[in-house]
């Protein structure tokens, strides 16, 4: 299912924001249109896909976010919303109206709230997603990005138990964006921070908080203990994947992923399905592995990845490095971002 | 039959050429008005033509909706779909249908009803329309695959194109109510009907769009012809 970007507008300035690098080239105050959401919509129901994916900027910025919300309840759609919590009364009020008139049932997990450490952000935003979180929490499933090294997931044992969050704490980190200079994590660091969030079991597991890795991280770097302790931290769901994702932004342009946001950039009008779309690009990423297997040169010869088991890590990642080697880039046919 | 400030209506000759018996329809212009006739049971009456242009879907209520005969609004616009989502299951119902303005707004709200299985159409004679965005709404009437409530007077004009030997009027899946709408052909400006009868889309228009004219020229000959072409296309369709 593809992610729907509502806005360009954000409450915040995260440092490690991807969708910034790809905001900063196009027009902030786009959002997207009623005639597009409905044939997003349509687009979806055809491919019998069932969820709708709010993101952004923060999409709850959107004018009509809580239209766009109530349209897609009423077709049937479950909503995920993407959102920092952060949100002035009024988006706030018209949350409320909608989800009052949903059965539960519908609604739970129907936000994910990237939730930054409250030791670095500003009160008046802390305030805010506290008054999100009073009203929503149990609705919420919390999220975090890992951008350097010496982070601390220690706060989310309090955030998920004060405000009945949903207790799976959704883990990604920040990869490079292809062809821009953004923060990241080096694909060297990858491994260390992978131990740095097995550390957080025991006391997680304890307050039966589970964690769900996103994707690019890679397998290898992990003893097979360490790997062990992992597949519990996460319930059984650990993946060591890069998938395309499928970003839609508001001007209808689609491409695989934020950190490949400059990459293959297309319209959503150049395909006939949702699947159609799927394919383009993952027929792109298999290009890119058959040039490189992944972020070490060790990737080639895996037997792990040759057995399914790991991607080989961010193909943004890989990209880079093809790049500076300048190695068999041409016969990618990259297409750079059209504007 | 008179009361306060209704006035009987001709039914739309598309409900006689659907089978339905030649009924007359109430016309309401207030609220008060529209409640009172929600409540009547006359089986002379085929429905209520509520001409509400100052209203808004939200400021509906439960009691405007006629457990009998056909309710069709005419409404200046839809409002916000979060303060009428609670209305939606009484708009789907069988007879129910809006009518707004072709201004820009009007037509988005067109499309998210629709979408949303709610029968609706276009009140041309008031606003000039957004002939593009109009054009697109045709589109998304005739080509979109997911089900979707119809559009007057795309659905009339589709189901009743029968081919090149085709004449249709869509003023005909209207109510007749003198003083409204486009009018005639022959009081296009010029008073000629080289205008309308050289248009490709004069088959299934049949001058209904002629009050659009003007000296400058007629904006409404791309959209007539993106109707015909609906029309052939939809034929073809239901013709393989």
């Amino acid at each position: 299912m593809p992610n729907i970007l509502l806005t360009q507008r954000c409450v915040r300035s995260c440092p490690y924001c991807f969708a910034k690098k790809h905001m900063e080239g196009s027009v902030q105050d786009e959002c997207l249109k009623w005639e597009d959401l409905i044939y997003l919509a349509d687009l979806q129901e055809i491919g019998g896909y069932r969820e709708m994916r709010f993101l952004g900027g923060e999409p709850t910025l959107h004018p009509h976010f809580p239209d766009f919300v109530a349209y897609s309840l009423k077709r049937n759609f479950r909503v995920v919303t993407f959102t920092s919590g952060i949100m002035s009364d009024k988006i706030l009020a018209g949350i409320r109206e909608i989800y009052l008139k949903i059965p539960e049932a519908r609604i739970f997990g129907s936000f994910l709230c990237n939730i930054n450490d409250p030791k670095i952000s500003p009160a008046a935003e802390t305030e805010r997603l506290h008054l999100f979180l009073t009203e929503f929490g149990k609705h919420v499933s919390p999220g975090f990005n890992i951008y350097e090294n010496d982070f601390d997931l220690g706060f989310f044992a309090d955030f998920i138990n004060r405000y009945g969050l949903v207790r799976t704490l959704r883990l990604g980190v920040a990869h490079p964006i292809y062809k821009k200079d953004n923060s990241y994590i080096a694909a060297r660091d990858l491994a260390v921070v992978l131990r740095r969030i097995a550390s957080f079991y025991p006391v997680f597991s304890r307050l039966n908080i589970s964690v769900g890795l996103d994707c690019g991280f890679p397998l290898c770097g992990l003893s097979d203990s360490e790997l062990g302790v992992m597949h519990k931290f996460s319930k059984g769901s650990l993946k060591f994947r890069c998938e395309p994702i499928l970003d839609i932004g508001p001007d209808m342009t689609v491409w695989p992923c934020f950190p490949l946001s400059s990459v293959k950039v297309r319209k959503v009008y150049d395909f006939n399905s949702i699947r159609e779309m799927g394919e383009y690009y993952h027929k792109f990423h298999g290009e890119v592995s058959a040039e490189a297997g992944g972020i070490f040169p060790e990737c080639d010869e895996c037997f792990d990845r040759a057995r399914g088991l790991c991607s080989g890590g961010c193909k943004a990642h890989i990209l880079n490095q093809l790049d500076k080697e300048h190695l068999k880039f041409r016969k990618l046919n990259i297409s750079h971002d059209p504007k | 039959m008179t009361r306060n400030n209704w006035t009987i209506v001709d039914s739309p000759l598309a409900w006689r050429i659907q089978g339905e018996p030649a009924k007359r329809a109430i016309r309401v212009t207030s609220l008060a008005d529209l409640r009172e006739a929600a409540g009547l049971e006359d089986p002379e009456i085929g429905g209520i033509l509520a001409d509400l242009p100052w209203l808004r879907l939200p400021d509906l209520e439960a009691a405007s909706f006629p457990a009998k005969p056909s309710l069709t609004l005419y409404l200046g616009g839809a409002g916000e779909l979060l303060a009428y989502s609670d209305k939606l299951a009484a708009l789907k119902r069988p007879g129910v249908s809006v009518f707004l303005p072709p201004t820009r707004q009007g037509i988005t709200d067109l499309r998210i009803l629709s979408s949303l299985g709610v029968r609706c159409g276009i009140l041309f004679g008031r606003e000039v329309p957004d002939w593009d965005f109009l054009t697109d709404l045709l589109c998304y009437a005739a080509y979109t695959k997911t089900p979707h409530a119809w559009i007057e007077p795309f659905a009339y004009v589709h189901a009743n194109y029968k081919g090149p030997s085709s004449q249709l009027d869509w003023r005909d899946a209207y109510f007749r109510d003198a003083g409204r709408g486009p009018t005639a052909p022959e009081d296009a400006f010029g008073g000629g009907l080289t205008a309308c009868t050289s248009c490709p889309g004069w088959r299934v228009c049949g001058g209904a769009l002629s009050a659009y004219l003007s000296p400058e020229g007629a904006p409404c000959r791309e959209f007539a012809s993106a109707l015909l072409e609906t029309a052939e296309y939809v034929h073809a369709k239901n013709n393989i």
